[in-house]
């Protein structure tokens, strides 16, 4: 089993300056190229050999194998041996090369076990954004707490006389919207930076 | 290609290699053998693996080979990239050919730097019936080409 890490970077950036901020994450689980291709399908490509950055092996874990693809994008080819492994794997080198460059627009992750021959996608992940698991969070409250406070403001203020009954509506609807804003902080403090689906 | 060691596979057929087949099974009106379940190919990949097993084989009329594998655009893998060079490189070789199709890439598929410089390995991105057996025709004509 192995998982293909995507990461697309907002700039450009230099291969040697790449492979310094690798190095750094990777300290001394680092080893030779050669010896992390080594049985691999990926060793007899020139074309895939020489994108290759550098090779990180955590014993009994993951061996992690980092290609630069273009001058913005960075593949990480991650072979592990349990699916779970392999999701704590791209989060785990997903955080510290964030953490690291600080200019990661967008990652993607693919899990993929060997069947007939050659790989075949068994789960599919994404990093979600702050700002998106921001909307989905407001999305689903909007409805839950504020959509409900807020047609008793509308009907109130329709079809019942006296502005205290009014007010006191406008009042439950400025409430909800502080409930709601907090279940969204709430929501999105617990929720996972990755969103992981199984393919069928 | 040595494909004596053939056995059946009892493999589920995933939606998108349907949808292909459905496809592919139209050129059987023009005279093609359209194959599923075809059994492994021996296959050198380095390391252990030694082995493929092909979703597809179209046979055309005159008896030129075509091997036909799909792939979701998420499972285009460096590792599927390389297997493929290698399964296109041995094909060519035992005068067949090899095309990979990517149905559910769409007409905004970005391209990978490594797809682009795959050597030798042919990938469609067609996604509809309408495209996939033109795709196949000219795939199996290219072969033709070579082996005259």
């Amino acid at each position: 089993m192995y998982a293909e890490l995507d990461l697309k970077l907002k700039a450009p950036i230099e291969r040697i300056v790449l492979l310094g901020h690798i190095q750094s994450i990777v300290g001394g689980n680092s080893i030779a190229l050669d010896e992390a291709l080594a049985g691999t399908a990926l060793e007899n490509i020139p074309a895939i050999r020489q994108s290759a950055l550098l090779a990180e092996q955590i014993v009994d874990t993951a061996t992690a194998i980092y290609f630069m693809e273009g001058n913005d994008a960075i593949k990480i080819h991650v072979i592990v041996r349990s699916l779970t492994k392999a999701r704590q794997q791209c989060e785990r080198i997903t955080r510290q090369l964030s953490a690291r460059l600080g200019t990661v627009a967008r990652v993607e992750a693919t899990i993929l076990v060997t069947e007939k021959g050659t790989g075949e996608d068994v789960a599919i992940g994404e990093r979600v954004t702050l700002w998106r698991r921001f909307r989905e969070a407001f999305a689903e409250k909007f409805l839950t707490k504020l959509l409900p406070a807020a047609t008793t403001f509308a009907l109130a203020a329709m079809f019942i006389q006296g502005a205290t009954i009014v007010v006191s509506s406008a009042i439950g609807v400025a409430a909800a919207c502080v409930g709601a804003f907090f279940e969204v902080w709430m929501a999105i403090r617990s929720s996972s930076e990755w969103k992981w689906k199984d393919v069928t | 290609m040595n494909d004596g060691n053939k056995y059946s596979s009892s493999k589920v057929m995933k939606p998108v290699e349907s949808d292909i087949l459905k496809a592919l099974k139209q050129l059987e009106t023009r005279g093609y053998d359209v194959r599923s379940q075809v059994g492994q190919l021996d296959i050198e990949f380095g390391g252990a693996a030694k082995w493929y097993e092909p979703d597809f084989i179209v046979v055309s009329p005159d008896g030129k080979r075509l091997i036909v594998e799909v792939k979701s655009q998420r499972s285009l893998s460096l590792e599927n990239i390389a297997k493929l060079m290698v399964i296109a490189r041995q094909a060519k070789a035992a005068g067949d050919r090899l095309l990979v199709f990517v149905p559910d890439a769409g007409a905004s598929h970005t391209a990978s730097r490594f797809t682009d410089n795959a050597d030798g390995l042919k990938i469609s991105y067609a996604n509809s019936p309408t495209k996939v057996v033109p795709a196949v025709i000219e795939a199996l004509s290219g072969a033709l080409e070579k082996a005259n």
